[in-house]
C-alpha cells in the first residue's frame, strides 16, 4: 500500500431538473492525508455524500460537476477518460457503503464477490483469487474465514456485512478507501468495534475519508474534520481545534446538538 | 417527580414466545422473556438495549399491537389483557405510541388536519368544530403553524413529519406515551427540537414517557429511569444518574463503554464483550451473557440471574457483580 494523499480543488456541481439547474455543491475543497482517517460531517442535505460519489464519480447522472478537481497523487481524476477511471475505481480509490447488506448482491456468496473483485483488477487464476478473499476476509477479524467466504449476504449478521464490504474495498490493496456512513444503523457496540478496524487499517498507510455526522465517531478516530453545509465546507481544521477551537457558529452549533447541551437545541 | 405520583403504565411477567421452524421441527423464538416495567405520571423511563434485545416487541405487547404470550399490562390501572381487542378503544385513550419512522407511520393520502382530526372523532367523538379548533391547538403545541394543516406529509420535513406524530399521539389526551426511537432518524440538530418539545410537553401535562431507544446521549438527557435489556430480559435497572455513574451488569458496562463521546481527549476504558448477540432460538436456562461475558463463572450457568439491589432504586441480574462481599 503506497501512500497517497486525495485533494479535491474548487468542486462544484449542479443537479439539472424538470425545474431547471440546482446548484448543490460550491467551491468544495479539501485535503485527506495518507495514515489519517479524514472526516467529512454534516447534516443530510449538505452534499457531504454526493462529494464523495463525485470522488469515484459515481454520482447520480442528474449531477453535474461545472468546476473543480479530484487530485489523488497529482492526477485529475475527473479528467480520466472513463476507460482510465474504471482502472482507478475499486483499486486505488475504493468505497465502503452504508448498508452493507443492500451493497452486497444476495445471490453470490460473499467470497466470491471479493474474489471477482480481484479479478477485475488484476490477472489471476480463480483459485488464487478465492484465497486472496480468504484472506481478505481474515484480516477484517473475521472468524472462520473459510467457511464464511462459502456463505451468502442474508447469513452475515449487520456487523459481519460490514467487515465483508471493508475487506472487498481494501483487497486491491487501494491508496484511498472511502467510508460512507459505514457504522450507521450498528449498535453501538459493533460500532466501536468496527470504528477500530478502520484505524488499524489507516495506521498502515491508508488514506481514509469517513463520511458520517456522528460527531463521538469523529472525535475518537479522525485527525482532520471537514465541515460541511448546504453544499460548502463551512470549516477544516484538526480533530483537536474543531473540538477545543471552534472556528465556524455551525461548527459550534453542531457540536452543542451532538453534546445535547439543554437550552441550546432551540 | 413526587413518589406518590400516580402509577401510568405498569407491566408485570410480560412475555413473548413465537413458535417457529418448519412442522415437526417447532423450536421457540423467545423476544420478551418476563418483563417488569412501571411508569409513573410525569416521568421518563428509557428502555435501552441493541437490535433484537427484544425493546420493540416490548413497546408493541403493552398496547397490543402484539398478543403477549403471558403476562398482564395495565394502564392507568385498567387491565389491557383481560379485554377482547376489539374494547381497546378506551385504553387507547390513556396510551398512545409515536413511531420511529415518520414517513411509514403517517398515511400519505392524509393531510395533517385530517390525520390529527381522526383520533378526535374516534376515540373522544367530538364534532366537526370541536375537532377543527383542537387540532390548531394540537399545531401550535407541537410548534408547527396552521399553514402545515392542509399539506401532506411529504411536503413536510422529518423534523415536521415526527411533530406531527406526536401531536397525534397526544390529540387525546393520553395518560402515557410509548415513544419507540422517535428520534433515531432526524438530523442531530432536529433530536434536540425534538427532544425539548417532549420534555416541554411533559412539564405542562404531566404526561409518562416510556422512551425505547438505543442512543445513550439521549437516555442520559431525558430519562428519570433506565431499563436496560438484552436477549428479551431487563438486566439493569436504576435511576438514569446511577446507572450511568455506576453500571454493575458487565452487559450494562459494555454498552455505555462503547458509546463514543463528542468531545476531545477522551479515553474510554472499554468493557469487551466475547462475539456478537446470539440467537433467542431455544435458549437455555442460564444468564443470557453466559459465552459472551469475561467474568463469567459457574454459576451464572445454573438459572438465569434474578434482579438484586444494589443501591436506591437500582438493580441488576448479575450473581458476580452483587455477590456480598
Amino acid at each position: 500500500m503506497s501512500a497517497a494523499s486525495l485533494r479535491v480543488e474548487g468542486l462544484t456541481g449542479h443537479f439539472r431538473t424538470r425545474r431547471g439547474e440546482v446548484p448543490v455543491l460550491a467551491d468544495v475543497g479539501f485535503t485527506a492525508r495518507p495514515g489519517e482517517v479524514t472526516a467529512i460531517v454534516g447534516e443530510t442535505g449538505s452534499g457531504k455524500s454526493l462529494t464523495a460519489l463525485s470522488i469515484l464519480r459515481i454520482a447520480p447522472p442528474a449531477f453535474v460537476v461545472d468546476n473543480g478537481c479530484v487530485l489523488l497523487d497529482g492526477v485529475d481524476l475527473l479528467a480520466l477518460p472513463e476507460r482510465r477511471m474504471r482502472a482507478v475505481r475499486g483499486a486505488r480509490v475504493s468505497m465502503v457503503f452504508q448498508d452493507a447488506r443492500s451493497a452486497l448482491n444476495p445471490v453470490l456468496p460473499v467470497g466470491r464477490q471479493l474474489a471477482d473483485v480481484c479479478r477485475l483488477h488484476r490477472p489471476m487464476s480463480r483459485r488464487d483469487a478465492e484465497r486472496a478473499a480468504v484472506a481478505a476476509l481474515t484480516a477484517v477479524q473475521i472468524p472462520d474465514a473459510a467457511r464464511r467466504a462459502g456463505q451468502y449476504p442474508h447469513e452475515f449478521s449487520g456487523g459481519m456485512a460490514q467487515r465483508a464490504l471493508i475487506a472487498m474495498a481494501l483487497i486491491c490493496e487501494p491508496e484511498v478507501v472511502i467510508f460512507d456512513e459505514p457504522t450507521t444503523g450498528l449498535d453501538v457496540t459493533i460500532q466501536a468495534e468496527i470504528m477500530g478496524l478502520i484505524g488499524t487499517l489507516t495506521a498502515g498507510g491508508l488514506t481514509a475519508l469517513l463520511i458520517t455526522h456522528d460527531l463521538g465517531v469523529v472525535a475518537e478516530t479522525c485527525a482532520a474534520v471537514v465541515v460541511m453545509r448546504d453544499g460548502r465546507v463551512v470549516e477544516e481544521a484538526s480533530t483537536e481545534d474543531i473540538f477545543t477551537r471552534p472556528g465556524h457558529p455551525y461548527t459550534v452549533q453542531l457540536l452543542a446538538a451532538s453534546r445535547l447541551v439543554e437550552g441550546t437545541a432551540r | 417527580m413526587s413518589d406518590e405520583a400516580a402509577t401510568v403504565l405498569a407491566a408485570t411477567g410480560l412475555r413473548k414466545h413465537y413458535r417457529i421452524g418448519a412442522l415437526g421441527d417447532h423450536r421457540t423464538l423467545v423476544a420478551v422473556d418476563g418483563v417488569d416495567l412501571e411508569v409513573r405520571a410525569g416521568e421518563t423511563v428509557a428502555l435501552v438495549g441493541e437490535s433484537g434485545s427484544g425493546k420493540s416487541t416490548v413497546a408493541r405487547c403493552l398496547v397490543r399491537l402484539v398478543e403477549p404470550t403471558a403476562g398482564e399490562v395495565r394502564v392507568a390501572g385498567e387491565p389491557v389483557r383481560a379485554r377482547p381487542v376489539s374494547a381497546l378503544t378506551r385504553v387507547y385513550r390513556d396510551v398512545q405510541m409515536v413511531f420511529q419512522d415518520p414517513n411509514s407511520s403517517l398515511n400519505p393520502r392524509m393531510t395533517v388536519r385530517a390525520v390529527l382530526a381522526e383520533p378526535l372523532r374516534l376515540h373522544l367523538g367530538l364534532g366537526r368544530r370541536e375537532r377543527d379548533a383542537r387540532v390548531r391547538e394540537l399545531v401550535d403545541m407541537v410548534g408547527l403553524r396552521a399553514e402545515h394543516l392542509d399539506r401532506y406529509a411529504h411536503e413536510l420535513s422529518g423534523g415536521q413529519r415526527q411533530r406531527v406524530g406526536i401531536a397525534r399521539a397526544l390529540a387525546v389526551r393520553p395518560r402515557v406515551v410509548i415513544l419507540d426511537e422517535p428520534t433515531s432518524s432526524l438530523d442531530v440538530s432536529v433530536r434536540g427540537q425534538i427532544l425539548d418539545l417532549l420534555a416541554a410537553l411533559q412539564q405542562e401535562l404531566r404526561i409518562g414517557y416510556l422512551f425505547i431507544t438505543h442512543d445513550l446521549a439521549v437516555v442520559r438527557r431525558v430519562a428519570h429511569r433506565v431499563l436496560v435489556m438484552y436477549l428479551g430480559g431487563i438486566v439493569e435497572q436504576g435511576p438514569t444518574a446511577a446507572v450511568f455513574a455506576r453500571p454493575v451488569h458487565p452487559y450494562t458496562r459494555a454498552l455505555l463503554s462503547a458509546a463514543p463521546v463528542p468531545e476531545w481527549g477522551v479515553r474510554r476504558d472499554r468493557f469487551h464483550l466475547i462475539g456478537e448477540i446470539p440467537s433467542p432460538v431455544d435458549l437455555p436456562d442460564r444468564c443470557r451473557l453466559v459465552g459472551r461475558c469475561p467474568l463469567a463463572e459457574e454459576a451464572c450457568s445454573h438459572a438465569r440471574p434474578p434482579l438484586v439491589t444494589v443501591g436506591p432504586g437500582h438493580a441488576a441480574a448479575c450473581p458476580v457483580e452483587t455477590r456480598e462481599p
